[in-house]
């Protein structure tokens, strides 16, 4: 009898054990993804951040009245240079993302600037890359949310403890910028 | 007592199945997207093109995936985007439809109640059809659409995209005249500019086959010419008229006509 009760605890504790190896196999699993997902991102962001110099000399060439615009795109290029973890990069972004919408919107009021080639080309490059990070953010969100389920949701959330697994990744909020930037015109 | 422990046991199995199944996951509105046609290469849902202009694009687009091995252009016309961005379509189109092999693929889309337009370009293309080319090739399209109406701005187009992914890039007039591009010619133009090296290669090889059949029989030689027909003969079964597996990542532009 006493046998027969120390098989059953043995067999819980081994069946327990291998379920809890499987959600740590799938937890690495998801968050490779999740890393993976990021950094096309991050490459995308960059492309981004190697556009801005560039606008930024086009619109100056152009003496426009919004001076402060200039103060306000270099303190969001700061911000984006020191954003370490990936929280305070997606902040940094997003702000370069709004302050790069305004600058457009201010451009519109500037025909000389809307009929100059070079801008309305960087402008053309500037929109293909806010649609990469905007596709790029949809796969980015799905993964984290497979990977955050999984760390909170009953049952496997339990294992997840055990294991220490318990920092959700952030999601990304649509950026503002992009939708406000508006259409290139070329009449 | 032992009733009690196995109703105990039969609804602690029953929460954690409910519980399991109780998340149910809210997927964002994605645009709903139709099959694609029979021919692949041109999905005119919207009923914008004649036939013989249907067929020249699939002759097109079946010989362009020959030419790229694996390339494929679609075309696509649709009456309405149904509140979607053009470019929220033309990705998850381009992604459901698996549009080209090795991401090699290029969609170009016309929806025509918001008259926008949109060149969406897969992975395996990005550095061949760039952002700014495909936004030149949607001013263009406009231009032409008013010019010379909807058959001859697509046809156009479209194989200015077929040129443009089978190397023959020079044979796309952009819009703009400003902006001059270097193209290497060529290539063959190496052994053009250099008779001397070409003779002496041309020399070096029928030794070579001289010295293949005199040891071996010709062996080599024959292995050649069989690869070099088998490789030939690959594509020769008309164009591929499904997806090959590609995926997007956004790259392309988009426009108004």
């Amino acid at each position: 009898m006493k046998n027969k009760s120390w098989i059953i605890i043995i067999g819980i504790v081994v069946l327990l054990a291998v379920y809890v190896v499987g959600v740590q196999r799938s937890l690495v699993n998801l968050s490779e993804e999740v890393n993976a997902s990021w950094s096309d991102i991050e490459v995308q962001y960059q492309r981004r951040a190697d556009l801005i110099p560039n606008i930024v000399e086009t619109v100056k060439a152009q003496a426009i009245k919004e001076q402060e615009i200039f103060t306000q795109i270099a303190e969001a290029r700061s911000k984006l240079s020191g954003a370490a973890n990936i929280q305070e990069k997606i902040d940094a972004n997003a702000e370069v993302s709004s302050v790069l919408g305004r600058l457009l919107a201010i451009a519109e009021n500037y025909p000389e600037l809307k009929q100059n080639q070079g801008f309305q080309d960087l402008r053309v490059q500037l929109e293909g890359t806010e649609n990469r990070i905007a596709v790029a953010r949809k796969y980015y969100n799905d993964n984290v949310k497979e990977y955050n389920k999984k760390i909170k949701v009953f049952p496997t959330n339990i294992a997840a403890g055990i294991l220490g697994y318990s920092d959700e990744f952030p999601y990304i909020e649509a950026e503002a910028g992009a939708e406000q930037a508006p259409d290139v015109n070329f009449d | 007592m032992k009733q009690l422990r196995l109703s105990a046991a039969f609804i602690a199995v029953l929460l954690l199945i409910v519980t399991s199944f109780g998340v149910i996951i809210v997927q964002g509105a994605e645009p709903e997207i139709p099959n694609p046609t029979r021919e692949f290469y041109v999905n005119d849902f919207a009923g914008i093109l004649d036939s013989g202009t249907e067929r020249d694009i699939l002759a097109l687009g079946e010989n362009t995936y020959k030419a790229t091995d694996g390339g494929q252009v679609v075309f696509v016309s649709i009456d309405t985007l149904n509140g979607n961005t053009i470019e929220e379509y033309a990705n998850t189109l381009f992604n459901k439809w698996k549009i080209g092999t090795e991401d090699k693929g290029i969609l170009f889309i016309l929806s025509m109640k918001e008259r926008e337009s949109r060149i969406e370009v897969g992975y395996g293309y990005e550095g061949v059809l760039t952002d700014l080319e495909s936004s030149k090739l949607l001013v263009k399209f406009a231009g032409l659409y008013e010019e010379k109406g909807m058959d001859e701005a697509v046809k156009t187009i479209y194989s200015d995209i077929a040129n443009i992914v089978s190397g023959n890039e020079d044979m796309v007039r952009y819009p703009e005249i400003g902006e001059e591009r270097q193209y290497t010619s060529d290539d063959f133009s190496f052994f053009r500019e250099n008779p001397i090296i070409t003779v002496i290669l041309v020399i070096i090889i029928l030794i070579l086959i001289v010295l293949d059949f005199i040891f071996t029989g010709g062996r080599v030689t024959f292995f050649i010419i069989r690869m070099a027909a088998s490789s030939g003969r690959r594509g020769g079964g008309g164009g591929r008229n499904s997806g090959g597996g590609g995926r997007s990542g956004g790259g392309g532009a988009s426009g108004r006509f």
